[in-house]
């Protein structure tokens, strides 16, 4: 027997289906959406609806916008003869935080990861190089600085390279305002062999 | 609750909430557990160079009892396998052992004898050639099966109980090992299994682990010893599916430019 009413129910059973909100987190939220007034939760109906008509993948970069092709492609100060590779969207946002990139990017739609049964082609490898048409000079490989990152990394390295396009890998190791005694080995290693002169 | 110190190896990692991963770690005390390690993901954690697969690290934790995920406090690398990382192929066969363990082994189970196996098929992964790599696969796949109590029976017939001669032999997945050819014969299931693989498979169940780069596969039977090693897999344990990770290392290696195909295949 259903304890809650059908409506109530179906709201529970859909929140229950997002990661990480269990069957208890998603009592807690359906009842706080049934607390609020009507109106406040209409808006995040709204705003469901909205992100799902009108946001989709940019043909070119594969970044998610809401018009094709999206702002950083269609942007011609931005500089064409460099690509940003990059793991998913959220990484795009967060190299345009540093304001140090002009280039353009690529969104590779996850890393490859052999334990999950990832391989290139569910990621948006042949568009990436469909995209070395002449007017790319450089791509920057910047998947994360994990097995599976750098496992994609070394794969795209090796198709690119031979069409004698420059490959780059940004730089891994230590965070501003960390300790070098609390390091791990690995990371230290790698800061040691990247280190540069200063000048 | 129990603080729990040992060493132990990472099978794999998700990511968990905002900052944080549940790792699988085969340990050699307490054999395969999951543990949650919060704020990971952050680049100033401590541990977070320490939580990549295959590598082989000390950790403490704390155990509570009725729990599946446990939490984990510290983390140090003992060994590094830089070279699974840096290479491909490499790194696609050591994700392959991690995932055969992962998958065939229960939770906090101790088996000492397989987290060294583990531990050293993965060093010798390290210093390995590419064209190694697949044998000691097979070796690390048959060793695990007899520390799991799967072991095939290569020695004498499955069903009359004599020796093999030296003609061509089958193999039964029911019985878990090779027949005699009067017995193949009989049996319509039989894996058709030639003397040289059979001699090789012997070979490499009895070799030490340091060794077993030395074997080297009878010409032409390859594919005999690879599809009978991972029916019996599936057929015996209702764990194992098709290894991920060598389902991706094929897709990679087709994809690859064909001069490194043709030195993968040399």
């Amino acid at each position: 027997m259903p304890f809650f009413s059908p409506s109530v129910e179906t709201l529970i059973t859909e929140l229950n289906k997002m990661p990480g909100i269990g069957r208890k987190s998603a009592q807690r939220l359906a009842f706080y959406l049934l607390k609020i007034p009507k109106d406040e939760a209409l808006a995040l109906a709204k705003a469901i609806t909205s992100v799902k008509e009108k946001v989709s993948f940019c043909t070119i970069c594969f970044n998610i916008t809401e018009e094709d092709p999206c702002h950083i492609c269609r942007d011609g100060t931005r500089d064409p003869t460099v690509l940003c590779v990059v793991e998913k969207p959220s990484d795009v946002i967060a190299v345009e935080k540093t304001s140090g990139f002009k280039g353009r990017f690529h969104v590779l739609g996850g890393a490859l990861s052999p334990l999950d049964g990832i391989g290139p082609d569910e990621l948006k490898v042949k568009e990436l190089l469909a995209r070395l048409d002449g007017q790319v000079k450089e791509i920057i490989l910047a998947t994360n600085p994990n097995a599976e990152g750098e496992a994609t990394a070394l794969f795209l390295s090796r198709l690119i390279k031979p069409s004698g396009v420059k490959v780059s890998r940004i730089a891994r190791g230590l965070p501003m305002g960390s300790d070098l005694d609390l390091a791990d080995e690995m990371t230290l290693t790698r800061a040691i062999e990247g280190r540069i002169e200063i000048p | 609750m129990a603080i729990c110190k040992t060493e132990a190896i990472v099978l794999k990692a998700h990511n968990f909430s905002e900052s944080s991963k549940v790792v699988t770690l085969y340990t050699k005390k307490y054999g395969k557990c999951a543990v949650v390690a919060k704020g990971v993901r952050r680049p100033k954690s401590s541990m977070c160079g320490t939580l990549e697969p295959a590598t082989h690290a000390a950790i403490v934790f704390y155990m509570k009892e009725g729990r599946e995920v446990h939490t984990l406090s510290q983390s140090d690398i003992i060994t590094t396998f830089r070279m699974l990382q840096g290479d491909l192929e490499r790194f696609s066969y050591a994700s392959a052992v991690c995932e055969l363990v992962d998958r065939l082994t229960p939770l906090e189970a101790e088996n000492r004898a397989l987290f060294a196996l583990t531990l050293k098929t993965l060093g010798e992964l390290e210093r390995a050639q590419p064209d190694e790599f697949l044998v000691l696969l097979w070796f690390f796949e048959l060793r695990m099966l007899a520390f799991l109590g799967f072991k095939p029976e290569l020695d004498m017939c499955t069903h009359c109980k004599g020796i093999p001669d030296k003609t061509v032999v089958g193999f039964s997945l029911p019985k878990g090992g090779v027949l005699c050819s009067p017995c193949a014969v009989k049996d319509d299931e039989a894996y058709a299994l030639s003397q040289k693989s059979l001699d090789f498979l012997r070979h490499l169940q009895r070799v030490r682990t340091e060794n077993a780069t030395k074997l080297i596969p009878p010409q032409g039977a390859t594919s005999e010893i690879d599809n009978l090693l991972h029916a019996f897999l599936k057929y015996h344990t209702d764990e194992f599916r098709d290894i991920k990770s060598l389902r991706v290392l094929h897709m990679l290696r087709s994809q690859c430019s064909p001069s490194q195909e043709d030195f993968e295949k040399s």
